[in-house]
């Protein structure tokens, strides 16, 4: 018989976890700093692994990775054709328009609510046929959302989606630098702008947040690219941003539109 | 600081651990490098900023090891790799190469036991350091573990893990 594996780490001695923490300066002079030094200073085995890790010779970044950092935030998530912000309605078509307008009217007994706070999405296929999407849904490249809040509470909102890149994109409001969306009454509201979804296939989660003071939108998406770190970058896995405020989020499914 | 210095800075302090852990993971250079750059690409998508929780190093290890077992997975559809690593001419004595051993195992094993057998074999992990590493409890860690020593006795009854 033979052993596929034997563990050859002493009790006591440390982890590969503890001494690559310990070389990156990450457990800065803390207790259990001292203490893992301590065991260095009598284990020559520990302090031979150590020189070992510290002897690796990392490659160096790449030229698209060093560009990839120097692009302002901004560009990294919505670079090229990514995600076009198009014109309220305006590519909607009147007919279109017509059903949104329906559906905005009908009464909701299906959405997912936190709080006094629902997401709708509607989606805009190539063949003009809108939907709307509570809790769940999917999506295809190419198609055009737009975004409805239904709140008993007056508020300023922000939508964000994250995405299985991963990456977060402010999809609400839409021009740069702008400020959350005023929300001035209870009740269903279409917010302006739309969005074509891009080619970034699997999961994507589109959060709303709606804060009773208005909330610069960046701060938003660093809370939301935080919690999509958290999640390994998992948009799936995401179920809250801890913004503070109300939160509801709507997951879709991105699919190649079958042909 | 700029944003460009602060990811220097970043790669300077962490690609060392990212890239050691692919290679010992992966076994070859290549694939090491390109993980590494994978994981730094998604350290500048997530704002630049490696996330503190636990420690920045155990985030890296988790989003390392799901990158290295991403790769291992498309490895496993090559069927050249499958024959070389089931080769029964393969020498493994009690102090073998265990990294082969347990990737090759890998690339048989369901899915959800592939990252903690990683932290249990190879980073030898005790289950109380990979409970927090994964933000699972002692208790799944040791549930996880013994589903996988099942699978492994059910697919290699000629091997014996060790405890």
């Amino acid at each position: 018989m033979t052993s596929v594996t034997s563990r050859s780490r002493k009790a006591g001695c440390l982890s590969s976890l503890d001494l690559d923490e310990l070389l990156a300066g990450d457990l800065s002079g803390g207790e259990r700093e001292a203490l893992l030094r301590g065991h260095l200073e009598t284990c020559p085995a520990c302090s031979g692994r150590l020189a070992q890790f510290a002897a690796v010779e990392p490659p160096p970044a790449s030229a698209s990775l060093r560009s990839e950092a120097r692009r302002p935030p901004r560009e990294r998530v919505s670079s090229g054709t990514r995600r076009r912000v198009v014109a309220a309605l305006g590519v909607f078509g009147c007919a279109a328009a017509a059903v949104l307008i329906v559906s905005f009217r009908a009464p909701i007994t299906t959405e997912r609510t936190k709080g006094s706070l629902a997401l709708t999405i509607f989606i805009k296929g190539s063949a003009g046929s809108v939907e709307s999407v509570q809790g769940e849904g999917t999506l295809h490249p190419g198609d055009e959302m737009r975004f409805s809040l239904t709140t008993a509470a007056v508020g300023h909102a922000v939508v964000v989606g994250l995405d299985a890149a991963p990456s977060v994109t402010v999809y609400a409001p839409t021009a740069p630098a702008a400020q959350a969306v005023p929300v001035e009454s209870a009740g269903s509201h279409v917010l302006p702008g739309s969005i074509i979804a891009d080619e970034t296939g699997g999961a994507e989660r589109v959060f709303a947040v709606l804060c009773p003071t208005p909330r610069d939108p960046q701060a938003v998406r660093a809370a939301a690219l935080a919690a999509l770190a958290h999640a390994d970058g998992r948009p799936d896995a995401v179920t809250a941003l801890g913004s503070g405020c109300l939160e509801t989020s709507v997951l879709l499914h991105k699919v190649a539109r079958p042909r | 600081m700029g944003e460009s210095q602060n990811f220097d800075a970043c790669y300077d302090r962490y690609s060392r651990s990212v890239y050691r852990r692919a290679l010992k993971i992966l076994g070859d250079t290549e694939s090491a490098r390109d993980v590494t750059q994978e994981v730094f690409l998604r350290v500048v998508r997530c704002g630049g900023q490696v996330p503190p929780e636990p420690t920045p190093t155990s985030w890296l290890y988790r989003v390392t090891t799901n990158l290295c077992l991403n790769r291992l997975r498309d490895q496993r559809r090559q069927k050249a790799r499958l024959a070389e690593a089931f080769d029964p001419d393969l020498n493994v004595s009690a102090n073998g190469d265990s990294r082969v051993i347990v990737t090759d195992m890998l690339s048989r094993i369901p899915e959800e036991l592939q990252d903690i057998a990683i932290y249990f074999f190879l980073d030898e992990l005790t289950y109380d350091e990979i409970a927090p590493l994964m933000g699972l409890s002692r208790r799944t860690i040791s549930n996880r573990l013994a589903s996988f020593r099942e699978v492994v006795a059910r697919m290699f009854p000629n091997e014996r893990l060790a405890s």
